[in-house]
């Protein structure tokens, strides 16, 4: 996880300085979007809490919807 | 810029050197412990590996074929580890308790099961080679005709390993006898719900302890042993599917003129599944094979066309007498290893749908037209015997 | 405002999309659940997929040289177009995030069994930003020389394996009941073949915006025949056992074996395997950056790169809680996830701009 958090860390100096000379606040405020849900993601993971399984999700949803599909497959 | 970009590639190769190559996964030579031939045997509920490791120290290499090896006082080629545990990986992780190096198993070239485990069911002995990433899915699978553990055990007189000449016996025995089988093909043999298929039987002779590999074998149901054929049955299967390459057929002329010997170098199989009217399945088999005379003994004078035809006729017999033998005990152990199920799948998938639950009462009662025809091209440098009259 | 300054050639264009479709259909070989009519199933869902793109093609050339987002704000205007981009955007952003992790499974499983998932998912996601940082000429050259050694190696496991073939395994030809089929086609219609729905963003950079049509063809038919013969070879190696392992296609390598001469294989296979889904991933997240950075009018997108690749990066490590949701998961329910956004949102948005007279008739040339 160490070099996720570099990850971020890099893009951050990298980026921010750039956006605010440019004065784009619409592209920063994307990029802090994106750069806060990964942080949020890596800290979440780092902890150690049980992984949301976005596809499982999907999956159980989707079963549930449309049963023949066991059926089927 | 450029510079920066030279530091950043150059940190990316870094770290797949630091991590790609494992931290985690890194393992040196000298760290393992390479096995060339492992033992699955069954005691009780606990299954007991052998393992054939390469003892690196003592092969000879390229030092002028000095054989120190069999010199008495020289260090042993191989050693043999045993472990037991409860499944297979779990004596794979238990030998780690006496060798001190990794076992590396993507050099292994044969697996022995014992009888044992071949009679109780080989699916649970070669599941953990077939899931894990590292046995090759085309060594070749032996089944022991006592202990597997006993059969990696002798030395091997030629090679570094007994392993290794197990392979090789494989490697020569299939163009005749050996109905030789690798792990991937047993896993595929495994999946027909109503087939059979062989798996050869090693054992080993004499007091110094020699390996011998005729073309026995070992009848499997699924995964179960039902029964065992002998050479010239499962000859008669390989003969039907096409398989020899070079092998010796001894045919008895008439009138006790003696026998003929004929080497077989090319041989074309195909059984066909027809069905009868009131849909019983007949089976037509043609074999095709093409050949040289080898030495015969006896005054047959063969410089004429018809002797030529009469070898071939004796020939053809006796190819004949085999693939019936094979069927006789597919037959009698309810078998059906020749995998007429499967071809009438393939060609009838209706028929085989009605079929299927009773195909145990169906088998022993299919019956099977045999054509062989034969070509001898040479007779080799005599052609007239000189005690003929 | 040109957020993307490259035009690709049609040539590139085209093997990209051969590269792309391959891509995780080497590893996860769709269909093989209907045994030998897999390659059936295969050849219904390139059909299928051959009349849907109909609609894509349309599209572009009644917009040429825009992309699929500035086509929705076009079309809809500024809320429901942003809307329809952003569940566009949603799908390209999870579909890279599942191959990544498809790819890197396989080298999890395969190759590095020990090395935790964070570090494979790191160093494999490091070389898709870069190359997407790059921009699109560079990802489209780059693919050109990755997908003609794919199809190279193609080639030389096709002819390794020709002794290993089993014609009868095709046999009994169409026992597979009519539904069954029908749901194999569909899935596969939507994985790899609708996947390209992706190059909506792409292809309006093509430098000849009235080869569009024939771009897509091209593509999308070759890498149809590569697939459905990849899954062929599969059915001609293996038979019926192809479903018994994670990984068919590496296992039909893995038992080549000429004369002990030629075999072991499987580091080549393994090799093209990371190539060819680095390929599809950075075409994916290329995309998603391109979209994003439209979509809220940035100045750029590359800054965007990194936070989201890290972000496609930590997803696809909490996709799937083992292999076999994977599996389940691209076998069952892929194909009706994923048809609305690849077929569907082209459709609505192509309906929308006929019904709205777009573009109009003064404005265009």
């Amino acid at each position: 996880m160490i070099l996720f958090y570099g990850m971020l860390i890099y893009s951050a100096l990298r980026e921010m300085p750039r956006y605010i000379k440019r004065k784009d606040w619409r592209g920063g405020g994307i990029f802090a979007f994106f750069w806060l849900t990964a942080l949020a993601i890596s800290i979440y993971m780092s902890l150690g809490f049980k992984r949301p399984l976005l596809n499982r999700i999907i999956y159980n949803f989707i079963k549930e919807m449309f049963p023949f599909i066991t059926k089927l497959s | 810029m450029n510079r920066n970009r030279l530091i950043l590639i150059f940190g990316y190769f870094l770290l797949n050197l630091v991590f790609g190559t494992g931290c985690w996964d890194s393992r040196e030579l000298d760290e393992l412990a390479i096995i060339s031939g492992i033992g699955v045997d069954k005691e009780g509920d606990k299954f007991n590996l052998s393992f054939q490791i390469i003892n690196p120290t003592g092969l000879k290499g390229g030092e002028g074929g000095g054989n120190q090896g069999s010199g008495g006082g020289g260090t042993e080629t191989f050693v043999v580890a045993q472990s037991t545990g409860r499944t297979i990986f779990d004596a794979v992780e238990n030998v780690r308790n006496q060798i001190e190096r990794i076992p590396f198993f993507s050099h292994n070239e044969v697996i022995v099961l014992g009888r044992q485990l071949a009679e109780e069911g080989i699916y649970p002995g070669v599941d953990f080679f077939l899931r894990s990433p590292q046995p090759r899915p085309t060594q070749w699978v032996l089944i022991g005709s006592e202990k597997a553990g006993d059969i990696l055990r002798p030395k091997a007189e030629m090679e570094d390993t007994s392993a290794r000449a197990l392979k090789l016996l494989v490697d020569f025995g299939r163009q005749s006898w050996v109905p030789a089988i690798n792990l991937e093909e047993v896993n595929a043999a495994m999946t027909q719900k109503r087939g059979a298929y062989l798996i050869p039987i090693v054992r080993v002779q004499g007091d110094k302890g020699k390996l011998f590999l005729d073309g026995s074998a070992a009848v499997m149901k699924r995964d179960k042993m039902v029964g065992e054929v002998n050479p010239g049955e499962s000859r008669g299967l390989k003969w039907m599917k096409g398989e020899i390459r070079n092998a010796v057929v001894v045919s008895e002329l008439p009138n006790q003129q003696g026998l003929v010997s004929t080497r077989i170098f090319l041989n074309r199989g195909s059984i066909k599944v027809n069905l009868t009217p009131e849909g019983i399945p007949r089976v037509n088999v043609y074999v095709y094979v093409e050949g040289e005379i080898e030495d015969m003994s006896g005054k047959f004078n063969l410089t004429s066309t018809p002797g030529m035809d009469l070898v071939k006729k004796q020939v053809a017999l006796a190819i004949k007498k085999e693939i019936q033998s094979a069927f006789q005990k597919a037959r009698s152990l309810n078998a059906d290893f020749i995998n007429i199920g499967r071809i009438l799948y393939q060609n009838h998938p209706q028929v085989w749908e009605d079929m299927e639950h009773k195909w145990d009462e169906i088998f022993p009662e299919i019956r099977a037209h045999v054509t062989v025809g034969v070509s001898i091209w040479r007779v080799g440098e005599v052609s007239k015997p000189a005690i003929s009259e | 405002m040109k957020l993307e300054k490259g035009r690709i050639g049609l040539k590139g264009t085209v093997l990209i999309m051969i590269g792309y479709i391959y891509g995780s259909t080497a590893i996860l070989s769709p269909g093989v659940g209907v045994g030998q009519d897999a390659w059936v199933a295969q050849t219904i869902g390139l059909g299928l997929a051959l009349i849907v793109v109909w609609v894509n093609t349309l599209l572009l050339a009644r917009f040429p040289g825009q992309t699929f987002i500035e086509i929705n704000e076009r079309v809809f205007g500024p809320y429901a177009g942003k809307f329809i981009s952003l569940l566009f955007l949603w799908y390209i952003f999870h579909l890279g995030s599942i191959v990544l992790i498809d790819h890197l499974d396989f080298v999890r499983l395969m190759i590095i069994p020990l090395t935790p998932a964070e570090v494979v998912v790191f160093l494999g996601i490091l070389p898709c930003i870069y190359a997407a940082y790059k921009g699109l000429e560079v990802i489209v050259r780059t693919g050109q020389v990755l997908v003609v050694f794919t199809l190279l190696y193609f080639g030389l496991i096709t002819l390794f394996q020709v002794q290993s073939y089993d014609f009868a395994n095709f046999k009994p030809f169409l026992v597979t009941p009519f539904p069954k089929l029908a749901w194999a086609g569909l899935t596969a219609a939507s994985f790899p073949y609708l996947e390209t729905v992706v190059f909506l963003m792409i292809l309006p950079f093509l430098n000849q915006q009235n080869k569009v049509r024939v771009a897509v063809y091209l593509g999308l038919f070759f890498g149809g025949l590569v697939v459905i013969w990849s899954i062929m070879r599969l059915i001609l190696v293996l038979g019926d056992t192809a479903v018994n392992y994670v990984y068919p296609s590496y296992y039909a390598v893995r038992i080549i074996n000429i004369a002990e001469l030629l075999n072991r294989f499987e580091i080549l296979a393994a090799m093209n395997y990371i190539m060819i889904g680095f390929l599809k991933v950075t075409v994916l997240l290329y995309a998603a950056g391109l979209g994003w950075a439209q979509l809220c009018k940035c100045q750029d997108y590359r800054p965007l790169l990194l936070p989201l690749g890290a972000l496609m990066a930590l997803v696809s490590l909490n996709n799937f809680e083992h292999v076999v949701g994977n599996f389940e998961f691209t076998t069952q329910v892929y194909s009706i996830y994923a048809l609305p956004f690849s077929a569907g949102l082209p459709f609505l948005v192509l309906v929308g701009a006929w019904v709205r007279g777009l573009p109009g008739k003064v404005k265009n040339k």
